[in-house]
């Protein structure tokens, strides 16, 4: 299988997605919109898995809040993966089910020792019932939160030490809570284990203006901006090649538009793949 | 240091409360309009007639109080708002649309009937293969897709008039409202949920024929009522438009379908 840059996939684009042909294309589905029993949407579901790589991003399994994972949850997720082979299965470092009631958003929590013993659990639970690697993204954060005793990602650095899982790394996410909170975005991303990024996420998101300041909030509804396609020149760069997603959740225009993103993506993880060959050569003709 | 559980019930509570208390802070006010959306979003595609007939902003504000008080008890969004209907019931502001609440059942029927599972349908040439006292033994299975149910206010012709998948353009206003039940039967044996308008006599039909009775029980039940009842019409009107998965004529009670899932 060869995955570059793919898009995350919405039913409105089903019909130019399924034959869409270009080298390393692949697509996300958000894990929770496919947990029913049958119906046009899971064929569209099979359709598009013959014909595609499927990576399954969960939004469902709150591994932050203080409960282990739903066993029912985590059987329908499994079905899931099945069902549609997926290359790669990721989650959030966040919650959002606390006392039988689900909030569709990824909550914050102070990153504390019990957190992390808490959620260094759940993924090993998860990670158990799945027989697979589990990657796990970095939230947005929009709240100032003084009762942390990690910093994000010395916490999520950690939670791939104590558990194997990997890293979603959403630079959006990144840069947003970078300017939310004040942090340096680079420094953040340097201070990721490299070898644990499994997958990359780009998004745009949106300006709320309050008087003097302003929150950018992830709202995967723009394009992506200027300084997230820098950040994520630089981090490959770095790091080397990683299937990359291109996230349109609101707004969403015409595929062609969000495949010339996509394509935008894919070039530059071509750029680094010829990098990499020729230093390869170059050291093979040198030894 | 709050604990975990602490810091989630408080967090979690502050979600959920009118904007005027939770827009105090624009960092929580961020995650509450966030959660307030996805809610409020995912009600308006479980019930999309309703929000046609209502506009918008009247549906957010609907959406909005029950979301309040009814949050979903799982992530699965394709099954929320299994109390809705009775919340617009009984939701003052709804009072002048008696309909509106009937029309929302109609919707969840709908959505019940897309994300079922999928099932072979059963075919006339099975009947056919059986002898007069075995059809009459015989019980019929419906389709898990197939939902059946009377509706009042006239709200089965509103909502025809309004669900995106008739592609009707009809303004509820055209409409003449009346006290008058209809009866549905919704059935997808393949990929397209159909609506196909039931009389009464064709409803008690497949009611009987659902509660697992033989079709000799429910033919009996229908001619005693009224004997001129066209039951082979409407038995082949229902096999036709894929009502039933399967017929059992063994004496033993056939497998019921259930709906999985269906518990938020």
């Amino acid at each position: 299988m060869y995955a570059t840059a793919g898009l995350g996939f919405k039913p409105e684009h089903f019909a130019a997605a399924l034959p869409c042909s270009v080298a390393g294309m692949w697509y996300e589905i958000h894990a929770e919109n496919y947990m029913v029993a049958g119906g046009p949407r899971m064929r569209m579901l099979d359709a598009l898995s013959a014909q595609h790589p499927i990576s399954v991003h969960g939004v469902g399994l709150s591994l932050a809040g203080d409960a282990e994972p739903d066993a029912h949850h985590l059987s329908r997720l499994k079905a899931v993966i099945e069902r549609t082979q997926a290359f790669v299965v990721s989650e959030h470092l966040a919650w959002c089910t606390a006392h039988d009631a689900y909030y569709p958003d990824l909550l914050p929590f102070p990153r504390s020792n019990e957190a992390l013993q808490r959620i260094a659990r759940n993924i090993e639970i998860t990670q158990n019932t799945l027989k697979r690697q589990l990657l796990i993204e970095n939230p947005s954060a929009y709240l100032q939160l003084d009762t942390h005793e990690w910093s994000e990602a010395e916490f999520l650095s950690e939670l791939v030490r104590r558990t194997g899982c990997g890293l979603l790394l959403d630079v959006n996410n990144v840069y947003v809570s970078a300017h939310n909170l004040g942090g340096d975005a680079t420094e953040y991303l340097n201070a990721l284990p490299a070898a644990a990024i499994g997958e990359i996420h780009l998004a745009g998101h949106t300006v709320d203006q309050r008087d003097d300041t302003a929150l950018l909030i992830d709202t995967h509804g723009a394009p992506i901006c200027a300084e997230v396609w820098s950040l994520y020149q630089q981090l490959i760069t770095r790091i080397g090649v990683r299937p990359t997603l291109i996230e349109r959740d609101d707004n969403i225009p015409a595929f062609d538009e969000l495949l010339a993103e996509r394509d935008h993506a894919a070039d530059l993880l071509l750029d680094i793949t010829k990098q990499t060959t020729f230093q390869d050569q170059r050291h093979a003709h040198v030894s | 240091m709050p604990t975990l559980a602490d810091f989630q019930a408080q967090f979690a509570s502050a979600l959920l409360q009118p904007v005027a208390v939770a827009n105090r802070d624009a960092a929580l006010a961020v995650y509450r309009n966030t959660v307030m959306k996805g809610l409020v979003d995912a009600l308006a595609a479980n019930f999309p007639s309703v929000q046609r007939l209502v506009g918008e902003a009247w549906f957010a504000g609907a959406a909005s109080c029950f979301a309040r008080a009814c949050p979903p008890n799982n992530p699965v969004l394709a099954w929320y708002g299994a109390g809705f209907a009775e919340f617009l019931d009984q939701f003052p502001p709804a009072r002048e649309l008696p309909y509106l609440a009937e029309v929302a059942r109609l919707d969840r029927c709908w959505n019940e009937a897309y994300f079922a599972a999928d099932a072979p349908a059963l075919t006339a040439v099975e009947l056919q293969a059986l002898d007069q006292p075995q059809l009459f033994a015989a019980t019929l299975t419906l389709h898990p897709a197939t939902h059946l149910g009377v509706f009042k206010h006239s709200a089965l012709s509103i909502w025809l008039a309004n669900h995106p998948s008739m592609a009707n353009d009809a303004s509820p206003d055209a409409l003449e409202i009346s006290d008058a039940a209809e009866a549905a039967l919704f059935a997808r044996p393949h990929a397209v949920v159909a609506t196909h308008r039931l009389n009464a006599s064709e409803y008690s039909f497949l009611a009987k024929l659902q509660t697992a009775a033989s079709l000799g029980e429910a033919a009996m039940t229908m001619l005693e009522r009224d004997p001129q009842f066209p039951l082979a019409q409407a038995l082949a009107r229902f096999i036709k438009v894929g009502a039933f998965t399967s017929i059992c004529s063994c004496n033993t009670p056939a497998e019921q379908h259930q709906t999985s899932d269906n518990n938020s």
